[in-house]
């Protein structure tokens, strides 16, 4: 336990950073939030480059009694299932900060505003990194907090209402999960006779994944109404469209981009490594809910006049795929889902961004406002060009690994889930292109034509200039990693090898599958 | 053997990378000569290849060169593979060298317009998907060249992106193309559900892993996919991997985009929308053969497929006025021929017309590109006429093209169009089904249609008197859009309207001199006499059909196609060359419906385009907004209607909920700990 405590660097860094964003004068507390990101992300860049991939379990783990009595301890640990969602939370902090550079300038409330970003930070790095289920569940707390703050105080007009739905949505979800939570603990501990813990790797020894199938399946309910909520799966989204067209560029990016992937991580961490009789009676469901929400939120973007609602379709529509992924419980669904995780949250940043963008050049976001503004912006046309054909799946940028592997997957599990959620590919082109050709192709028109003529100031927008360096800057780590990931998404399938392939074994182990004939070469 | 193919795909992509980041700022000479050169240099390492492919025979000329691993999922292993052997090689050399002329050709073409470096590294952009199209040796990489192509397609249709139809058009051709992608994913996941893999090497080719434990294994690879997977299954991907050859390939009933891809410049239609891409479905059978052989139900489909469309397209291409249209249903009726020919078994018959069909109708493309050119922008053929004086040498590539198309002796259209009609007469006669020689009465019968449109379109535009407005030069088509400058009234009025109307100079004519020559000796490298194209592929694309070469049947055939070419021209003599065409509008309700393009467009609109429109805004209103908007400002206001007495805690403020929440998980936890 002497070694470099480097899950709690990264963990409380952010938390650091919010303590001098307090203190410090605007400007200033920009940069040393900034500073402090870029550490936490070289922290989690140099815990990727000393990750054993050959390891299953928890590695780097740091266990600390802190509530004996309760169960509690302060307990972190990553494997492959957290890995890149650490890098990807950090990633995000760093372009979200720097994206606020015009918070910071323009001060109204600035200090509130990173206090609360980095605090949220730190609330995403620990739902991901806690071992300990009452650990996580105060992270987890701890991160919404922050969120229904940035959006309440920061969001749009209808910011007030966004937010309510949104404490309402998630306040729901998460107490059920925390009834969840104890419950299995006392379950555990009755069962097995042995004290009452909350430690997930206990819980585990002491038989915690072979509760009875009653049993499982309420636990299974009890967290997937936290986890279903945050991933915004059909019908429990309704949250999400206000509250992503609401908040601010940068809280999106953090809340589309990382906080929906803790309900997807959730799925993986607790339901399907805690619960596997319970997901793989579920799994049918739950392949119905994500394939209903592909197509369902594909359908509802397609016809969006607002593309920030677009977008925040867009998003959900995505994120059930990777749900569709991990519930087909084989190698390829699991992978591709975590996969899909971290190309998403890349993505759906990208994308807000670029919407915050065009809607501060134009002070619009209707589509029917829009017309022909690549003329005169082409760099953010070729930008947002780039990021709309990977959204859209294009094979050879990131989004149509993780998609590929996770419709693989699900078309090995269920041909009926695999053909209607890769259908979505069709309505997903229709959709980005309608999106992408709206704004920046056809004649000039609309705001676009008369977008001079809008002082400086007003309305947001000042003239229609071309993607600035800063903004470039911000957007530019997020455009490398689309092409990057999209060239050897194996970089990162290789690192979750070891651990899915650990966890899946117990789910599949007491399935019955029907012995094809045809299956002599098996495959995980 | 030498293998260069990671070079063939690295210069264009160079290129494109070269030209898209840094091309705004570099001069004109400059992004010619690295657009067009790095397609030079693949075009010189494709040869190299095959010449070296000459000089070995059998299993050597098949090599794979694996680059890096893609993924690693479980049991699926992908790798970067790179697979050459004749059936690549002869594609490579197609693709770089007809578009390397095309490269040039556009020097010259493109000169006037704004968007030169992007138009350039778009086409290097093609050109390196392309290659990697048909240069990968997996499944899932071909997916990936597969959509690259479709994606430089839409970049380039939507290449003047201020044109609304242009976009559309491009908008179109991509959301099409994609349910044919759709086609492919599932098929590659059926692919590997099935066996595990989606390596060529393993899936098409002489694989013995597929063998039945303990028995006799077939030698025929087809049979043994048949044999390990089953007939229904080998025929569900068979039909998925055609959903995406159809979509590419523009065949009914995907073929909506082609037309409406013509809104492009005409050198991508030369390259893209006739020469390469939308041959990449008839690649595909080719190289998939095993898994077509293995269920013959999908050859009868594909056979259906090929006829149904080589009549459709011909039939609309008789009526249509804009002469890129004409030529584009003309490729879509020539890839159908393609298809007949590989439905009868005839695969390197296929690829062969592949091959001449690139030769002929890129220039056909090329000379109607010269036309425009020199008219401003003009495409009616209306307007048109008498352009033979004017255009010389546009008219001879012209006639030389459309000799081929029509496939008129000696031309190359001719040998390859006869080996496909042949085989299909050989299948018939040899299963003595009924439904082959109905397919081989729509060739005929496609063989005459095609007589007519392909020289109603050369006489209407190069014969009779010009009737057309005056000439004002500006370069070519994309100008179209800008006010023309008015000549002076007095002075131009007894002025030719032709005056200033000039041959196209030699960026241009000498791609075109070049495509003419090979449209004349381009069917000598496999005739009846000497198959030897046919047999160079046989390691790709399986022991060819026999033919009836010499026989009775192999004579009437010949006769039979070129007396119906010949027929065909016969009658635009009479009707468009003899003397001055008219265009009026017909009331024969057939030519309606063809005016129409049997109305497909608007059926696909009506039946699926509109309805899911119209679904969407409907869920939007009533179950978005009613149900579940609804239904959380319902459950809310009950809340706080019934919480009236507890209005103190409402304060409003979402920390105070926060707190709660947290407080109460502290209570609970409490109470677990005191608990005995």
């Amino acid at each position: 336990m002497n070694q470099f405590p480097i899950l709690s660097v990264i963990l409380f860094l952010p938390l650091l950073g919010a303590v001098g964003a307090a203190l410090l004068p605007r400007m200033a507390g920009w940069g040393w939030s900034l500073l402090v990101t870029l550490a936490d992300l070289a922290f989690c860049l140099a815990l990727i480059g000393q990750f054993s991939t050959t390891t299953p379990g928890y590695q780097f783990t740091e266990n600390r009694a802190w509530l004996p009595g309760v169960g509690v301890t302060y307990a972190l640990g990553v494997d492959g299932v957290n890995l890149f969602l650490l890098a990807l939370n950090a990633l995000l902090t760093v372009v979200a900060i720097g994206a606020s550079w015009n918070v910071a300038r323009n001060g109204d409330r600035s200090r509130e505003y990173f206090v609360l970003l980095l605090l949220l930070s730190t609330g995403m790095m620990g739902v991901f990194l806690a071992t300990n289920l009452l650990l996580f569940y105060v992270f987890w707390e701890l991160m919404l907090v922050p969120a229904y703050l940035l959006v309440g105080m920061f969001g749009g007009p209808r910011r007030a209402y966004a937010a309510i739905k949104f404490v309402l949505y998630t306040a729901v979800g998460s107490l059920l999960m925390l009834v969840g939570i104890i419950a299995l603990g006392a379950i555990v501990s009755d069962t097995s006779h042995t004290a009452f813990t909350l430690d997930l790797p206990a819980l585990l020894a002491h038989g915690a994944a072979s509760l009875p199938r009653e049993t499982q399946i309420w636990l299974f309910l009890a967290f997937f109404a936290a986890f279903a909520v945050k991933v915004g799966l059909f019908p429990l989204h309704s949250w999400v469209p206000d509250a992503y067209s609401e908040a601010p560029a940068p809280v999106v990016v953090l809340i589309a981009g990382v906080m929906a992937k803790t309900g997807a991580y959730g799925f993986v961490r607790f339901n399907l490594g805690v619960f596997p009789t319970a997901s793989r009676d579920l799994a049918t469901l739950m392949g119905i809910l994500s394939v209903i929400g592909i197509l369902y939120f594909a359908l509802q973007a397609l016809v969006a006049q607002d593309f920030k609602r677009l977008l925040a379709y867009v998003s959900i529509s995505h994120m059930s795929v990777i749900v569709l992924g991990i519930f087909a419980l084989n190698t390829q669904g699991v992978e591709g889902g975590i996969l899909q995780m971290v190309n998403h949250g890349i993505l759906i940043a990208a994308l807000f961004l670029i919407a915050a963008y065009i809607e501060a050049r134009t002070g619009s976001r209707r589509l029917a406002d829009f017309g022909g503004m690549a003329k005169r912006t082409p760099w953010l046309a070729a930008v947002f060009m780039i990021i709309t054909l990977a959204t859209l799946g294009l094979p050879g940028l990131n989004s149509f690994a993780g998609e590929f592997l996770a419709f693989l997957g699900a078309f090995r599990a269920s041909v009926v889930f695999g053909v209607l959620g890769t259908l979505v590919v069709i309505p997903a082109a229709w959709y980005m292109l309608r999106f992408f050709q709206g704004v920046m192709e056809n004649p000039e028109s609309g705001t676009v034509a008369t977008a001079t003529d809008i002082p400086r100031g007003r309305r947001g927008g000042a003239k229609l200039s071309d993607l600035r360096w800063g903004e470039f800057g911000v957007l530019l780590p997020l455009l490398v990693l689309t092409i990057v990931l999209g060239i050897v998404p194996g970089l990162l399938t290789a690192r979750m090898e070891s651990t899915v392939q650990h966890m899946l074994p117990a789910i599949t182990a007491s399935h019955t599958a029907p012995v094809l004939p045809n299956t002599t070469t098996v495959q995980r | 053997m030498l293998n260069l193919t990671p070079l063939i795909l690295l210069f264009p992509l160079i290129g494109f990378v070269l030209l898209g980041l840094f091309g705004k700022r570099l001069p004109k000479a400059l992004i010619s000569l690295i657009g067009c050169g790095v397609v030079l240099l693949a075009f010189a390492c494709a040869v190299a290849d095959f010449v070296s492919m000459l000089g070995v025979s059998g299993a050597a000329q098949s090599s794979n060169i694996t680059i890096f691993n893609w993924v690693t999922s479980g049991g699926l292993t992908i790798d970067f593979t790179l697979l050459s052997d004749p059936l690549s090689a002869v594609m490579l050399l197609i693709v770089t060298g007809v578009g390397f002329l095309i490269h040039v050709y556009s020097i010259g073409y493109m000169a006037d317009d704004d968007g030169y470096w992007r138009f350039f590294s778009f086409l290097n952009l093609f050109i390196f998907a392309m290659t990697l199209l048909v240069a990968a040796g997996n499944f899932l990489f071909l997916l990936v060249g597969w959509a690259g192509v479709g994606l430089a397609s839409f970049l380039l249709i939507g290449y003047w992106y201020t044109r609304p139809s242009a976009v559309a058009a491009a908008r179109k051709a991509f959301v099409v193309n994609v349910i044919g992608d759709f086609g492919l994913m599932l098929a590659i996941f059926l692919l590997f559900k099935t066996f595990g893999t989606l390596n060529y090497s393993e899936l098409l080719y002489n694989s013995q892993r597929w063998c039945p434990r303990g028995l006799e294994c077939s030698f025929d690879q087809a049979a043994r996919l048949a044999g390990f997977a089953g007939q229904s299954t080998m025929l569900a991907i068979a039909l998925l991997l055609l959903v995406a050859a159809v979509a590419k390939s523009a065949q009914l009933p995907l073929h909506v985009w082609l037309p409406d891809a013509m809104e492009g410049p005409t050198p991508v239609s030369a390259l893209i929308h006739a020469a390469t891409m939308v041959t990449a479905g008839v690649y595909l059978v080719a190289r998939a053969h095993s898994i077509f052989q293995a269920a013959p139900a999908s050859l009868a489909v594909v056979a259906v497929i090929g006829g149904a469309s080589a009549l459709f397209a011909a039939t609309i291409a008789c009526v249509q006025t804009d002469i890129k249209r004409v030529l584009a249903y003309s490729t879509m009726s020539q890839l159908a021929y393609m298809f007949m020919g590989e439905a009868a078994g005839g695969f390197s018959g296929g690829i062969f017309h592949l091959t001449t069909h690139a030769y002929f109708k890129a220039l056909l493309f090329m000379a109607a590109g010269a036309v425009i050119h020199a008219l401003a922008g003009e495409q009616d053929m209306r307007k048109m006429g008498g352009l033979r004086h004017k255009l010389p040498l546009t008219f001879w590539c012209f006639v030389v093209g459309g000799l081929a198309l029509a496939a008129v002796f000696p031309f190359d259209g001719f040998w390859s169009k006869d080996t496909i009609l042949s085989s299909v007469l050989e299948r018939a006669t040899t299963s003595g089904d009924f439904g082959w020689y109905v397919l081989y009465a729509a060739g005929i019968l496609t063989a005459a249609l095609t007589g007519f449109y392909t020289f109603r379109l050369i006489f209407a535009v190069f014969l009779g008197e010009y009737r057309g407005p005056e000439i004002v030069p500006h370069g070519a088509e994309h100008a179209a859009s800008a006010p023309a400058s008015r000549p002076n009234g007095r002075n131009a009025a007894r002025r030719d309207p032709l005056a200033r109307v000039r041959e196209v100079g030699a960026a241009m004519a000498v791609p075109m001199l070049i495509l003419a020559a090979l449209s004349i000796i381009g069917g000598f490298y496999d005739t009846p006499i000497k198959p030897w194209l046919n047999e160079f592929l046989v390691p790709s694309t399986g022991p060819a059909v026999e033919l009836p070469n010499g026989s009775g049947l192999f004579w009437f055939s010949i006769v039979l196609s070129l007396a119906a070419a010949l027929l065909g021209i016969g009658i635009a003599w009479a009707r468009y060359g003899s003397r001055q065409p008219r265009f009026a509008p017909s009331r024969n309700p057939f030519v309606i419906l063809l005016e129409h393009r049997y109305y497909v467009d608007d059926l696909y609109d009506r039946a699926i385009v509109r309805p899911i429109v119209a679904l969407g805004r409907w869920l939007r209103r009533d179950v978005e907004g009613v149900a579940l908007d609804g239904g959380t400002r319902g459950v809310g206001g009950l809340i706080g209607g019934a919480s009236k007495g507890l209005r103190a805690l409402q304060t409003g403020y979402v920390r105070n909920y926060a707190l709660a929440i947290f407080t109460g998980a502290v209570l609970i936890v409490l109470y677990y700990v005191i608990r005995p």
